[in-house]
């Protein structure tokens, strides 16, 4: 079967009343929000406070128990998981090339983009020999080159030292305009970095 | 294996045919052990003849057949029953009876529904394909999910999730699914042809030389065995392991 193909775009999100439990304890409790189209949200809230969960029904990946999750057109999604979820005898390029639609990008496309983020010597190496940093750095791009109308990432600079994380945070934030962005972070001023309203909220 | 394995194995092989040696000698009863040159000659004369490579041939053709045919069969019943708790359930009580018979009684019943030239093919076919059916079934159970939840995320296509998640995965078990039921077809196969006399075959021979007595040749016949059993096994690891490695891409380390 062919796959669909789709271009960058953005979309708007509305949660209302969204309510999901595991084993009887409320990780959602009423929660309501509209992501607009093209915005950039950050979900900053402590550890345990569902934040994940959140993304996942977000991303279809689970569904509330109660409340509505409406979307304005069909959603085309990419994301940055809390893990990098790579191909590990895989390398990079072919991690990416695997996600994308075809004729999407070149292979001498891909490789620039990784070299943005200081990939290029690694480019063909498996990621099974990466560091974490470097598997991060893959997951990133991956997530920012797939065409979409929704870009979701999850604590995606945590474990990238201070400086690669300036630059990689500098990469993403060139590249995910036009897009719904979703930022979930511990750290505030990432959300400012991307000047991103903040969704906050305490069970 | 490295340099000093192989003269491991090299030298425990050689204290064993020692043993064989001193054991023949004290003995001094060929129908009980041959010596090892008498079992050379025994094999020396059988490999000149027609007849030994007729044989293997057959037993060969019959055993890879079954083999073959098992490793589609199981693999196609292992995807169904992945995908269907009911289909599982089915197929799991004709498993588990046979993999709880014996190859002698499934040989027993074979012959009399087919003729003795296919048993082999039957009986190999049917104790392989309850480990193959298992091995991948067991890996397709454990295919990450966290993977096949980011293919959903990005919509990867069913051809895309085959080549980059499911195959990859699948192949460590289907390597020792095919490790494991290559030797076992070999060994079932040629029993069968004991049991069943096929003409022209491994089993047959073994048979004969057994019947008549002749134990230097019915241990030449076991060495051919083994011999052909290991190289088997080392053609299809290594042709395998050329398709992983086509699967997993172009990468280096």
């Amino acid at each position: 079967m062919k796959r669909k193909t789709y271009a960058m775009d953005s979309i708007e999100i509305s949660l209302e009343d969204v309510r999901k439990e595991y084993n009887k304890k409320q990780v959602i409790e009423g929660l309501s929000f509209r992501f607009l189209a093209g915005s950039k949200t950050a979900v900053i809230a402590p550890s345990g406070a569902g934040k994940t969960t959140l993304l996942r029904i977000i991303l279809g990946l689970e569904q509330p128990d109660g409340g509505r999750i409406q979307y304005q057109k069909e959603l085309f999604a990419s994301a940055v998981f809390q893990e990098d979820r790579l191909l590990e005898y895989a390398s990079p390029l072919e991690n990416i090339r695997a996600v994308l639609p075809k004729k999407t990008m070149t292979e001498a496309e891909i490789y620039k983009e990784l070299s943005q983020v200081k990939l290029s010597e690694d480019a063909y190496r498996q990621c099974c020999f990466l560091s974490g940093g470097m598997k991060r750095r893959v997951a990133i791009v991956r997530a920012v080159l797939m065409p979409g109308n929704l870009l979701v990432m999850d604590e995606p600079f945590k474990g990238l030292d201070p400086e690669l994380k300036e630059q990689v945070m500098e990469y993403v934030k060139e590249r995910i305009k036009g897009r719904t962005f979703l930022l979930v972070t511990h750290n505030r001023e990432e959300a400012v970095y991307f000047q991103a309203e903040s969704l906050k909220w305490n069970r | 294996m490295k340099k000093k394995g192989w003269i491991q194995v090299i030298a425990a092989v050689a204290v064993w045919l020692g043993i064989w040696q001193i054991l023949s000698v004290r003995i001094n009863r060929t129908v009980f052990l041959p010596s090892l040159l008498e079992v050379g000659k025994a094999l020396v004369q059988i490999g000149i003849t027609e007849e030994f490579y007729l044989s293997i041939r057959n037993s060969l053709l019959h055993v890879l057949s079954g083999f073959l045919l098992a490793v589609t069969m199981g693999s196609l019943l292992a995807v169904f029953s992945y995908w269907n708790k009911w289909l599982f359930a089915f197929i799991q009580v004709p498993i588990k009876l046979i993999q709880a018979t014996p190859v002698a009684s499934f040989t027993m019943l074979a012959l009399v529904w087919i003729s003795s030239k296919y048993l082999s093919i039957l009986v190999s076919f049917l104790m392989v394909l309850p480990t193959i059916t298992i091995y991948i079934r067991q890996g397709l159970l454990e295919t990450d999910s966290k993977l096949l939840e980011m293919a959903l995320v990005y919509r990867m296509s069913f051809m895309q999730k085959i080549r980059y998640i499911y195959l990859p995965a699948l192949l460590p078990y289907f390597l020792s699914a095919c490790s494991v039921g290559v030797g076992m077809s070999w060994k079932s196969g040629i029993a069968a042809e004991v049991i069943g006399v096929a003409r022209h075959s491994i089993g047959n021979q073994l048979y004969q030389a057994k019947l008549y007595l002749m134990t230097p040749e019915l241990f030449a016949w076991t060495f051919v065995i083994i011999a052909v059993s290991i190289t088997v096994e080392y053609s299809m690891m290594w042709a395998i392991n050329r398709c992983r490695r086509r699967i997993e891409g172009r990468t280096k380390r």
